[in-house]
């Protein structure tokens, strides 16, 4: 092999690993595009569920609190 | 032959599943956006009460004296946003339930019939207009309404 084409095959390689990389990224973004999975959509309701419980009880103590008082309903 | 069929089974589910999740999502994203909504409405109205912590029913705060918020009002709101909460919950599960393709929950119509009957009532409180309560409950109508035709998926 001659100092040339060893230098020819140097910037070849270094081509391909570029292109490799530039398709590994790619790859990664479209992924990422691709959206949540279930278990991390479910994981989002759970969540929401969590709060609308603890907010449903503050709301039904405040109802029971005013029935004790006399309120009406 | 037959683990051909299922590899084909495979690939259509698999293709499905794909096309359907960001329906799937976007119905997700706004069934949470419409819960941190009702939760700025409540916020917000427990925030110009100032609950009594010893009689939670009863406002403390002069605001809400001068906002026409009574105790009476705080309860009434408080019942209306027990039943939201339900609601929610049994749209909170039929949203997990739902794929791309399914029709909008049953549950959707009375979820927006109950946004709509706390937005009437807040707003007929004239104090209570220019404060974040109306405009957090007119934010979680336009919010809901928003979820109910993303299950139309348009």
């Amino acid at each position: 092999m001659t100092p040339a084409e060893f230098v020819a095959l140097v910037n070849g390689l270094s081509v391909l690993v570029n292109v490799l990389r530039v398709s590994v990224a790619s790859v990664k973004e479209m992924l990422a595009q691709a959206g949540a999975t279930d278990q991390e959509l479910n994981a989002i309701l759970d969540s929401v569920e969590k709060d609308r419980v603890a907010r449903l009880a503050a709301r039904e103590n405040i109802v029971a609190s005013a029935q004790a008082d006399g309120f009406p309903g | 032959m037959r683990r051909s069929l299922f590899v084909a089974l495979f690939l259509a589910l698999f293709v499905a599943g794909c096309a359907s999740l960001p329906l799937k999502e976007r119905a997700v994203r706004a069934t949470q956006a419409i819960h941190g909504l009702v939760a700025t409405v409540d916020n917000a109205e427990m925030a110009l009460c100032q609950p009594d912590p010893a009689a939670v029913h009863r406002c403390t705060s002069a605001l809400a004296a001068t906002a026409g918020l009574t105790d009476a009002k705080h309860v009434e709101l408080s019942a209306k946003l027990i039943k939201a909460y339900r609601v929610e919950g049994q749209l909170i599960a039929a949203v997990k339930a739902w794929r791309a393709g399914d029709p909008a929950p049953t549950v959707m119509k009375e979820y927006l019939a109950i946004a709509d009957e706390v937005l009437s009532f807040v707003e007929s409180v004239p104090g209570l207009v220019s404060t974040e309560v109306v405009k957090s409950a007119r934010e979680w109508v336009a919010a809901a309404r928003t979820l109910d035709a993303s299950f139309g998926g348009e």
